[in-house]
């Protein structure tokens, strides 16, 4: 079996289950929450991981890098595509204050956590891995605060808030990840060598986003606008990965100019047609890469967990207390933004691509544990305590 | 100005990132070639359109450019290591080919379809056969010196003829949004012909070989190694088909994925089985589209996603263009180009004779039947592997010279027609 034939097999298995498991008519918050995160595509990858079922042959599955480059470029020009200056505007100032405050408390929380403990349990971690652990730690799902708050299980004066957190410390996440691949070719070609590289990458972003601005009225159908988002996001893939930078970090610079250079309706329209199919390979990917021996990891994990529930707690009930502080506190949201993002899945795997440590793949599996065990306890914990 | 400098500029990064990369690796420079090849050969096509060029003209010229005979930029490293999205490419575009064949449809224009189609394949073949043998005496002397390759070399490009490509025929279509009689003609009648030519072809390669290799003995076991093969295409064929059909009607998830998907499975399945592409696509097409109550609507998503496929195989197809072969054979080539339409116009004009068929038809339909492109150098890798050596080089060589003409000209002429008919939407 060829390599890309395992990969339509896997999602034909996929879109499958996905119809079987939603005929089963899940109800609850996390059970929502396991469907539209594209978790029975992670299931099926896991299945045909060939570490997990020991056949090598499966290793196949895997060989299909040219599909997965072009998903990470996807998914970091949607989070690009987030920040409008235009929509943004219109949130408080304070917004932006006190998210910023609480992404960089809660990465220097995690930092400072891990390199104390890194020694004296000698986990063996390298400064790099912290810093990417802990730049995921400061980032939130927007998934679960989605969910919560379509379910109107949020008061309203709060899910604006946290909805606009979410997404906001997601593109603090994806600025200070492009700063670390920076930093790690300072470290590897020099200082000089790495800020040109930068400053060619940011060039050439811009050029190619200004290319958009003139010729999108050229591409005037959905069909030839797809084509000029596909292949200006391969260009910006091929562009990283030639020049060994983040594809998510380049993409989401070319997300972001786009959408404050031209229409944001038509970009949006485009996009919105491909965005659920994609991630849903994603975390196909994700599954497959997946390592297993998290055992080996047990004391990161749980050290990982503890800092991200106890800081982001203590950074929710900040926020909250000195954004409403004439409202009584119920402690509710609190939780929400425990979750952290699947963007930090893809971050990781990013960084293994471009073969930045081997050790990220062990990075990859705390990071999907983590991020199904803080979206489910932030969303059963919100549950709770609305019931009580 | 402003499209032609938009291609070059995407050139232009495209030419500084491959020169100032850090790391080298060929599946890296392949992604950017992509989505260098949509943007610069869609540019360039936009642009050409001033000139009455129709896109995949423009998609072939900017290959052309790119490929191993001007820029380097997309050279046979590169179209190797991305040969796999071609045959996707040829797969899509032959399940939207088959997709058009709906029986109701032709049976409203069967009547031209099986006349133009009998002229084409019997007149073309056997009036080419006969004018071939003493003409190849004179134009490939220095080369073929024996009687029975100047019979051989006949047989094969007098079938080779018939070919026509179902891409470019689609491609203007969909390009020109092409609706009407004529439309369903052609259509119907290159659909038909591209499978009798793909089913026929591999015996009439046996048969050659009796002319061509000394001391050749036709065996029956060949045969039926060819039945199997062309039965497992059609088989694979039906059978995707009534899988699309099943998921259409049971699952309805996904569908854009799950097309997808199936273009894949096809080009690889067929792949490896050694199966015609062509044929299990073109199949599965017609097995959708007359057999499921959703096959329209199957059918016009992949119309909607189609435009990058075409791309890809038209601008491979500029890329992959032999200068050199052309060069070398020109006289013969050019002799066969206009010999082919030539006949391709008077069995056109005997079935519209005969059939009281208006003036269009009678004089201009020949006009759809000229392009040539993945079927006709398919048959030339087969003739180049099944007679190896020397004479096999050289007739590949000039089958693809005429494929190159025949392909620049054929979505040229059929644009002509539709719009002289009036059954382009739009120009």
């Amino acid at each position: 079996m060829t390599s890309i034939l395992g990969l339509v097999l896997l999602v034909v298995l996929a879109i499958v289950g996905k119809y079987i498991f939603e005929k089963i008519h899940l109800k609850t918050g996390t059970q929502n929450f396991l469907i539209y995160s594209g978790t029975l595509y992670l299931v099926i990858g896991l299945l045909l991981n060939p570490d997990l079922s020991k056949i090598p042959e499966l290793s196949i599955f895997r060989k299909n890098e040219f599909f997965f480059d072009f998903i990470l470029g996807w998914t970091g020009f949607l989070v690009g595509l987030q920040l409008a200056i235009k929509g943004i505007k219109r949130f408080p100032t304070k917004y932006f204050g006190y998210s910023t405050l609480g992404f960089l408390f809660t990465f220097l929380a995690v930092m400072v956590a891990f390199f104390i403990v890194n020694p004296l349990l000698n986990i063996k971690l390298t400064k790099l891995e912290i810093l990417l652990l802990s730049i995921v730690g400061g980032m939130s799902s927007i998934l679960s605060v989605g969910l919560l708050s379509r379910q109107k299980k949020i008061h309203s004066y709060y899910a604006h808030y946290l909805q606009f957190a979410s997404a906001f410390d997601n593109i603090l996440g994806v600025i200070v990840f492009g700063l670390l691949f920076f930093a790690y070719q300072a470290m590897h070609l020099g200082f000089g060598s790495a800020l040109l590289n930068l400053g060619i990458s940011l060039l050439l972003v811009f050029l190619l986003a200004q290319f958009y601005k003139y010729f999108n009225k050229e591409f005037k159908t959905f069909e030839e606008e797809s084509l000029l988002l596909l292949g200006l996001i391969l260009i910006i893939v091929g562009m990283a990965r030639l020049l060994q930078n983040s594809i998510i970090f380049t993409s989401f610079l070319f997300g972001f100019m786009i959408v404050n250079m031209a229409d944001t309706k038509k970009i949006l329209l485009t996009v919105q047609e491909w965005e659920k199919p994609l991630n849903y390979i994603l975390f196909l990917f994700i599954g497959l890469y997946l390592d297993i021996y998290i055992v080996n990891y047990a004391s990161v994990l749980l050290i990982f967990l503890i800092a991200i529930f106890g800081v982001k707690y203590f950074v929710s009930k900040q926020q909250i207390k000195h954004l409403h502080p004439n409202r009584t506190n119920s402690n509710q949201q609190n939780q929400t933004l425990w979750g952290i993002t699947n963007i930090s899945m893809a971050m990781v795997l990013d960084a293994y691509f471009t073969n930045y440590h081997p050790q990220e793949l062990k990075l990859l599996s705390i990071v999907v544990i983590v991020y199904y065990i803080t979206n489910v306890a932030s969303i059963y914990s919100f549950k709770k305590a609305v019931r009580k | 100005m402003k499209k032609f400098s938009g291609a070059f500029f995407i050139f232009g990064i495209f030419y500084f990132l491959k020169m100032n990369r850090i790391q080298s690796n060929p599946n890296f420079e392949n992604i950017l070639l992509m989505g260098t090849m949509f943007i610069g050969a869609y540019l360039l096509a936009l642009a050409l359109k001033k000139a009455k060029l129709p896109k995949l003209t423009g998609f072939m010229i900017t290959g052309f450019i790119l490929g191993p005979n001007v820029l380097h930029f997309l050279s046979h490293e590169n179209l190797e290591g991305l040969k796999f999205f071609e045959n996707f490419a040829l797969a899509f575009i032959a399940i939207t080919a088959g997709g058009e064949l709906k029986f109701s449809r032709i049976k409203k224009v069967l009547k031209p379809v099986l006349f133009i189609l009998f002229n084409q394949i019997f007149l073309v073949y056997f009036l080419l056969l006969i004018i071939l043998i003493p003409l190849a005496q004179v134009f490939l002397k220095g080369f073929l010196a024996n009687q029975n390759y100047l019979i051989g070399f006949a047989i094969l490009f007098a079938a080779a003829a018939l070919s026509k490509s179902p891409a470019t025929t689609m491609g203007i279509i969909s390009e020109l949004k092409a609706k009407g009689r004529l439309t369903d003609i052609v259509l119907s009648v290159t659909v038909l012909k591209s499978i009798f030519v793909v089913l026929v072809f591999p015996f009439i390669i046996t048969y050659a070989k009796i002319f061509l290799i000394e001391n050749f003995t036709f065996d029956f076991g060949q045969v039926i190694a060819l039945g199997k093969q062309v039965l497992g295409s059609l088989a694979l064929g039906g059978l995707f088909g009534i899988l699309i059909i099943l998921f259409l009607k049971y699952v309805r998830m996904e569908s854009m994925i799950f097309l997808f998907l199936t273009g894949v499975v096809i080009t690889e399945v067929s792949h490896i089985f050694g199966l015609e592409i062509l044929i299990t696509s073109i199949v599965t097409g017609i097995v959708v589209e007359n057999f499921s109550e959703k096959g329209e609507e199957l059918i016009e998503g992949i119309k909607k996603t189609s435009l990058p496929l075409y791309i890809v195989f038209f601008t491979f197809a500029g890329a992959s263009l032999h200068v050199d072969t052309l060069r070398k054979a020109i006289a013969m080539t050019a002799l066969l180009v206009i010999l082919r339409m030539i006949l391709l116009y008077l069995s056109n004009f005997l079935a519209g004779y005969l059939l009281k068929e208006d003036k269009i038809i009678k004089h201009y339909s020949w006009l759809g039947f000229i392009g040539q492109a993945g079927i006709a150098v398919g048959l030339a890798n087969i003739i180049e592997a099944a007679i190896p050596g020397e004479i096999g080089m050289i007739f590949k060589s000039i089958l693809i010279a005429t494929v190159v003409i025949n392909e620049f000209l054929g979505p040229i002429f059929f644009k002509f027609l539709l719009v002289k008919s009036g059954e382009a939407q739009t120009e």
